[in-house]
């Protein structure tokens, strides 16, 4: 925006901020689309079945369920800790203690996750099996790619906290906002896996 | 956007390839996208001459690209050039030209901002695309070749099982590049006109055409990531082995190849609109500058559209009717799909209104506008016989749907391209197009053009299935082979008219006249500008004061069209850039 030309309030985010935050909505909404489209692909086919799980598929064994069940108290702990690294002004190393916690949060879960793959196909359980096992399989790997993908985010936000929380030297005025900007962003793409995997397990597990 | 005009790039590189230049950018599209055109503009060539000749080598060509098959096009190859033909027109020649190419463009110019909201994020969106570019041209040279299940990619002709070759999982990585790219363009498109409108410029002061790229933009960014999810479940069928599109049987083991059609289709449906929403868009501006007369009903046609864009996400079923779906389903979306005739007819008589009594101006572009007109009403009406499900059962997969989607799709998003590209070509390059040429390729166009697909509507009504490459092979198609003759002759006299465009285009390129600031009396942002516009576009962003398309004011004595940034404080002020 032009200086001067905000001529209604003044507000208290940048406008890059602001921009950004729009622009990651609207990625968000964008991306949540292509879940949506594996809901939906999980729906059409699950529906035609006439049991479900086919009758020919063992049921998923007590630890696969347990990890499922942890892994969603872990994201939802995980998003109450990135929630609280940015309920103030990013200017304390509280935050990044707080980052660090979420991180830890995706990490297990995401070592659970590869478990619960190992759990199964132990026995033999392979995503080429069946209509089941392949939306099995796509799933909650998808959903896991998004973990994956929110962990290198994280590491890629921490040397711009490190400099705002006053480690180091002072980043230009500019340079914070664009700090702050993208911390932001990867905890707006860090809640919607969350969310992600909350629709992700429901579907999964109790459908 | 800061306040700080960023100084201009200097090396070649960071300037025309790597440019987070919204203009550069936009002229890499266009360039592409006119690549992609003449590409699949010769195959649609080779296309209607085997059907047309058969037994008879395409001339020069055939024998250079088939000399296995004594020039002929073998019957595998025509289901590859067929697939690959709307491949190519639909996401590397449409969608870059005008989405790509003049969203890019036009956004910032005209809404008076300095660059996109995200420009580097736009730089990606090229190269994504750029990527996706690759792996398509990519797939002609893979054993087995580029991939023959149609553009619909429909399973089970697209599994393993009939496109064994990775010509067609290179065609779904080409997609999902296209799909990233499009998000990307979307998010700044969206965001852009969100956030960078002049101070003064209410949503309803914004031109049409940015109202129609906007449009298509929110379309883009919701259902372009349908088939993107789709394609991941069709690379995952083919690369490994699942079975989400399979089609054993029902319930253990296989999947369903309907879900692939739902998939396309729940996103097909709003792609047609996300192709001629900019089109729409830009004609609509058009017809007001060059009829002298403010556009009729701005407001309801720019509501009008917003009315599609929402429908459009409602009826993607009407293109399932054979499916075998409950007939309350496919009523529903009979009836959801005849709603959308009301906001098409509305615009529709708003174009009308706008031309009526209106000091008509015949240049190149209008003469593209009207042609629109032209070429979409006829390809709307015979929508209607496809949207309806007694007479979709029977026209299904004829060449009327062929004849149909290229008069809405394909014609008439190539002359909103080309009244795009005439209109803006002195501000884009800084040099005038040859007027003269530019309607002669007009009258060369529309005439043969219209001849093809209204041909294709009548020999589809006849029965001649889309898909089939010779009408020898069936006894009833025998008496059709003149008049595909006919659609023929008329093909090559359309694609030959092309020449004098590419003429003209490098022609004016590099030796056209020079353009003035405005040159066809226009008040929209962009033209308050030098031809081409500096880098940084506004040295100053202006105050907008007028609509789009203030034509006769009577406070303007000496000229009929009065700029958006003119004070009425403070008349023939001509604003902070003035020349
Ligand atoms: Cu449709």
């Amino acid at each position: 925006m032009i200086a001067g030309t905000v001529d209604s309030k003044r507000v208290a985010l940048a406008p890059r901020a602001i921009d950004a935050r729009i622009g990651m909505m609207l990625f968000l909404a964008s991306w949540g689309m292509v879940f949506l489209t594996l809901f939906f692909s999980y729906a059409v086919l699950r529906f035609q079945a006439p049991v479900w799980p086919p009758a020919d598929v063992p049921p998923l064994p007590t630890n696969v369920k347990i990890f499922a069940w942890t892994n969603t108290i872990l994201m939802i702990v995980s998003s109450v800790f990135l929630k609280n690294a940015f309920g103030r002004r990013l200017n304390s190393p509280r935050s990044i203690v707080f980052v660090g916690a979420t991180m830890l949060c995706g990490l297990v879960f995401l070592f659970l996750q590869i478990e619960t793959w190992l759990e199964l196909w132990r026995p033999g359980m392979y995503m080429s099996d069946g209509t089941y096992q392949s939306l099995f399989y796509l799933l909650t790997g998808f959903h896991a790619l998004h973990v994956a993908a929110g962990l290198l985010l994280f590491i890629w936000t921490l040397p711009g906290l490190r400099a705002l929380a006053g480690i180091g030297p002072r980043p230009t005025a500019d340079r914070a906002i664009h700090y702050e900007v993208r911390a932001y962003s990867v905890s707006m793409f860090w809640h919607f896996v969350d969310v992600a995997w909350l629709a992700t397990f429901a579907v999964v597990y109790f459908t | 956007m800061d306040d700080h005009i960023h100084p201009e790039p200097t090396s070649f590189i960071s300037k025309y390839i790597f440019s987070h230049d919204h203009k550069v950018i936009a002229k890499q599209f266009i360039f592409l996208g006119l690549f992609g055109l003449l590409f699949g503009g010769v195959m649609a060539m080779i296309i209607r001459w085997t059907i047309a000749y058969p037994g008879e080598p395409f001339p020069v060509l055939g024998k250079l690209l088939f000399s296995d098959t004594n020039g002929l096009l073998s019957n595998d190859r025509y289901a590859m050039f067929f697939t690959m033909h709307g491949t190519i027109m639909i996401f590397f020649a449409i969608t870059p030209i005008l989405i790509g190419g003049f969203g890019n463009f036009t956004i910032p110019l005209m809404i008076g901002a300095r660059d996109m909201a995200f420009p580097t994020l736009n730089m990606l969106s090229f190269w994504a695309y750029f990527v996706s570019v690759l792996f398509l041209a990519g797939s002609f040279f893979v054993p087995g070749g580029a991939s023959a299940g149609g553009w619909v990619a429909y399973p089970p002709l697209a599994s393993t099982q009939f496109q064994a070759g990775w010509g067609h999982t290179f065609w779904l990585f080409a997609i999902y590049f296209v799909g990233a790219s499009s998000t990307m363009g979307a998010i700044n498109y969206i965001t852009t006109v969100i956030r960078l409108r002049a101070p003064g410029m209410g949503w309803f002061d914004m031109p049409l055409t940015i109202w129609g790229l906007w449009l298509t933009a929110v379309l883009n960014a919701l259902f372009l990531p349908v088939l993107t999810g789709g394609a991941i479940l069709m690379i995952l069928d083919r690369v490994a082995g699942t079975h989400f599109y399979t089609a054993a049987s029902l319930g253990q083991k296989g999947g369903d190849p309907i879900l692939w059609q739902h998939l396309f289709w729940i996103f097909g449906h709003p792609e047609v609109y996300i192709l001629i929403l900019p089109a729409w868009g830009i004609v609509s501006d058009l017809l007001s500058f060059f009829s002298r007369k403010p556009a009729f009903g701005y407001r309801v046609t720019a509501c009008a559209m917003i009315a599609i864009t929402i429908l459009s996400a409602l009826v993607y079923g009407h293109h399932m009717f054979t499916t075998g779906m409950s007939p309350m389903l496919s009523e529903s979306f009979q009836i959801l799909t005849m709603i959308i005739s009301i906001p098409a007819a509305i615009f529709f008589e708003n174009w009308l209104h706008t031309i009526w009594h209106g000091q008509i101006r015949l240049a190149t572009p209008m003469l593209f506008s009207l042609g629109l007109v032209f070429v979409f009403g006829l390809g709307g009406l015979s929508g209607l016989y496809l949207g309806s499900i007694a007479t979709d059962l029977y026209l299904h997969d004829t060449y009327f749907v062929v004849g149909h989607f290229h008069l809405t799709m394909a014609a008439a998003v190539l002359f909103g391209s080309f009244a795009a590209i005439y209109f803006w070509f002195p501000k884009m390059f800084g040099r005038m197009m040859n007027d003269t040429l530019g309607k002669i390729h007009f009258w060369l166009s529309v005439v043969p053009l219209t001849a093809v697909f209204v041909g294709m509507l009548i020999v589809g009504y006849a029965g001649h299935h889309r898909r089939t490459p010779s009408l020898q092979a069936y006894e009833y198609l025998k008496p059709l082979q003149q008049m595909n003759v006919w659609i023929t002759v008329a093909a090559l006299s359309l694609g030959a008219a092309q020449v004098l465009f590419i003429i003209n285009f490098f022609m004016s390129l590099f030796a056209g006249p020079k353009a003035p600031n405005n040159p066809w009396g226009v008040g929209t942002l962009e033209w308050m500008l030098p031809s081409p516009p500096k880098y940084y576009n506004f040295e100053k962003i202006p105050n907008i004061y007028y609509g789009p398309h203030e034509y006769g004011n009577p406070s303007v004595k000496d000229r009929d069209w009065v700029g958006q940034w003119e004070d009425p404080k403070n008349p023939g002020s001509g604003g902070p850039n003035a020349h």
